[in-house]
């Protein structure tokens, strides 16, 4: 199923990439000037997406430092939320460190964690005040 | 505002009977409505029919006639052609975010 997946080589240590991974300050150097997170498993974030039109947010689902960091990937437009996960794996490669981008489009259906990933989408939704319909949806599932 | 079929593909993938519904076909394979509705409590052939509709009409799913029967499989290629726009606008944004973010490191690093 669709997805993106980017790859980069850089000449620098784990833990000196981590360290632009670590913080809200240092994320918005690279994905974002606007965004808002707070860097722990279960925080939320937001920012204006890629377009600069359309609002992007959701939770921390994973974060291991030196390692990777998945985030629910919530997209608001046109009324609706897309429910999507970024995921931002490092690892050691030769002297320097292998970044990897997986943001999944619906890679997930079918798949073990996908109920997980839209559960998050859920809360994601609930918790931002996204349109009422969208919290039918939850009570809908949970029913 | 333009309708984008994406757009139209996302909502018709927040119901969950729906999603339930290409899970199965993802993992079993093709599927006619009565050996799907036999997943379901509580709900009949017909409404599984109504939610078929509603994935053949995003272009989520493919419908073949075997028979008398209708065989409903997942369509990936149309799945992927919906996506296609979708994708490449976040393919773009993050070759830039890695690069970004490696001369960030790599400048940190010289220092």
């Amino acid at each position: 199923m669709p997805q993106v997946i980017r790859s980069i080589e850089i000449r620098a240590t784990p833990s000196k990439v981590w360290r632009h991974v670590a913080t809200q300050e240092s994320l918005r150097r690279w994905i974002s000037p606007n965004l808002e997170i707070d860097l722990r498993v279960g925080g939320h974030y937001r920012f204006l997406g890629p377009d600069q039109q359309t609002w992007v947010a959701g939770t921390v689902l994973e974060l291991v430092p030196e390692g990777w960091l998945i985030l629910s990937w919530l997209e608001e437009s046109q009324g609706w939320t897309h429910p999507t996960r970024l995921v931002v794996a490092l690892e050691a490669s030769g002297a320097g460190t292998k970044v990897t981008v997986i943001h999944d489009g619906f890679a997930g259906i079918g798949r073990q964690d996908w109920p997980d990933v839209v559960l998050d989408y859920q809360r994601g939704a609930d918790a931002h005040k996204l349109p009422e319909k969208l919290a039918a949806l939850v009570d809908a599932d949970e029913s | 505002m333009k309708a984008n079929p994406a757009d139209a593909l996302f909502k018709v993938l927040a119901d969950p009977t729906r999603r339930r519904i290409l899970d199965l076909l993802v993992e079993q394979g093709p599927l006619n409505v009565t050996q799907l509705a036999g997943e379901f409590r509580g709900l009949v052939a017909s409404g599984i029919s109504k939610h078929l509709m509603g994935l053949r009409s995003a272009g989520l799913v493919h419908a073949s006639r075997d028979g008398r029967q209708q065989i409903y499989s997942v369509d990936a290629r149309a799945v992927a052609g919906t996506l296609a726009p979708w994708l490449a606008k976040y393919d773009r944004y993050w070759i830039a975010a890695l690069e970004r973010l490696r001369d960030l490191a790599e400048d940190e690093a010289e220092e």
